[in-house]
């Protein structure tokens, strides 16, 4: 996955404000979620489950067939989102490498973000910021009384913020050109996602949805933020290149 | 553990450099009006992961996604210390001892490649206490000249941007849509503890 991650306690109540030695813990619990899916889920292990299935020549697509291997619970799990964010968005997500093989990483970063935000609250934290390559779990509050306050970049120059979110717990995941080159892909004609379109943010309770919703809504296009509302986001907003709001969808509240 | 714990808890990793990862702990009452400003928090080093193979994860993801692995030191201009891959500096006089009792590994400061990336030139120096990272700190990270600009962009990166959050808590806590900033700040990471071995 390759992304930088960080994992924001605040201190105003819980485990974090009474006991350092469990937050921490807490803390290493979430990242060893990340770990845990960075080890089955890369590509550049060639041990990982993922690499097992592409040596297979696992190819995804409507329906994934999978010959001589038997996929993990995580990875059904994993591909089973894939597939319900293909059908919905008419083939525009797919889980389909450039290279025509399976490849998992428009779910896996923003499953695993999810299940190790779980992981940290599980272990009793009421509090929580996780940012995982610039998507966002929150959960509960930064400091009593106020919710977490996440700002959204402009699509074009990193800069630069074009508008803030307040919530307390949900999610926001944002999907671009500008992020790591042109990663995002158009299952429907196999090529990179081209259109005037900058970003999509989409504001979910979870990163998983939230996550796929975003990718799928910006190859989708400026219709995208509409999408992703119909299907699950409880907000979507869609910038253009220099930064001004194409449409808005939903609230972003919860 | 310490007992000047008082503000919040940041933990900042990279899934690139799983094994080197520093967790660092700051504290909001040195909180800085200035996140440009090196904010001089108390960092406690922890490795994510002793286990592991570290650089060659990050080579092969380097190979795919990040176009210059390791050329960026011909490339830095900018301020300074730029072209300083592989100077080895005394530990910054601004860093506060790590408080861990424990028998005192060497403290060393690597100064990373200078990368160059679409909003300028990333260069970082990574202070190590034997294997662990204690300490990240930014020496370039995009365009220099405007103090602001560099606040911002600190947002880019994975431990500036909990100093930026620290220093702009009013106004905002995170930040949605990932960066160039990063690919070429885990480059310049990567090569400190290239040079570290």
């Amino acid at each position: 996955m390759g992304i930088p991650m960080s994992l924001h306690l605040p201190e105003h109540r819980g485990p974090a404000a009474s006991d350092p030695g469990a937050a921490r813990a807490a803390a290493d619990a979430g990242f060893a979620v990340l770990r845990a899916a960075e080890a089955r889920f890369s590509r550049w292990i060639p041990a990982s489950e993922l690499s097992r299935l592409r040596s297979l020549g696992a190819r995804t697509g409507a329906g994934t067939r999978i010959e001589g291997a038997t996929p993990s619970p995580q990875m059904c799990e994993v591909l089973e989102i894939g597939r319900w964010a293909h059908e919905a968005s008419g083939g525009a997500f797919d889980l389909t490498g450039p290279d025509g093989l399976l490849d998992t990483d428009g779910v896996v970063k923003g499953w695993a973000a999810q299940r190790a935000a779980e992981a940290v609250l599980s272990a009793g934290v009421t509090d929580l910021c996780l940012n995982a390559g610039g998507d966002v779990v929150v959960h509960g509050e930064p400091e009593p009384g106020r919710p977490w306050t996440v700002a959204i970049r402009h699509p074009a120059d990193p800069r630069r913020v074009v508008a803030t979110v307040s919530l307390t717990d949900g999610a926001l995941a944002t999907s671009g050109t500008g992020e790591r080159g042109a990663h995002i892909w158009d299952g429907r004609t196999g090529r990179p996602a081209a259109h005037a379109l900058g970003s999509v943010t989409v504001v979910a309770s979870g990163l998983t949805t939230a996550d796929v919703l975003a990718t799928a809504a910006f190859a989708l296009g400026p219709q995208g933020a509409d999408w992703a509302v119909a299907h699950g986001a409880s907000w979507a907003l869609a910038l253009a290149p220099d930064g001004s709001v194409l449409t808005q969808a939903g609230a972003p509240g919860e | 553990m310490s007992s000047r714990w008082r503000g919040t808890l940041v933990y900042v990793g990279s899934l690139a450099v799983i094994g080197t990862a520093a967790f660092a702990r700051y504290e909001l009452s040195q909180t800085d009006d200035d996140a440009a400003q090196h904010a001089a928090g108390h960092h406690a080093g922890h490795s994510m992961s002793p286990s592991g193979e570290p650089s060659g994860k990050a080579d092969g993801k380097k190979a795919a996604s990040s176009p210059k692995p390791s050329s960026g030191e011909g490339s830095g201009g900018g301020s300074g210390a730029g072209g300083g891959s592989g100077t080895t500096t005394a530990p910054d006089e601004q860093d506060q001892p790590v408080p861990e009792p424990e028998p005192e590994p060497e403290e060393v400061t690597v100064t990373g490649a200078v990368i160059d990336t679409r909003e300028g030139h990333v260069q970082v120096a990574v202070t190590f206490l034997g294997d662990e990272i204690i300490d990240v700190s930014p020496l370039q990270a995009g365009h220099g000249d405007d103090p602001r600009s560099q606040q911002i962009n600190g947002d880019a990166l994975p431990v500036l941007e909990e100093r930026a959050l620290a220093a702009q808590s009013a106004r905002f806590d995170s930040v949605t849509g990932a960066t160039y900033t990063s690919e070429g700040y885990k480059a310049s990471l990567q090569s400190t503890i290239d040079l570290r071995g």
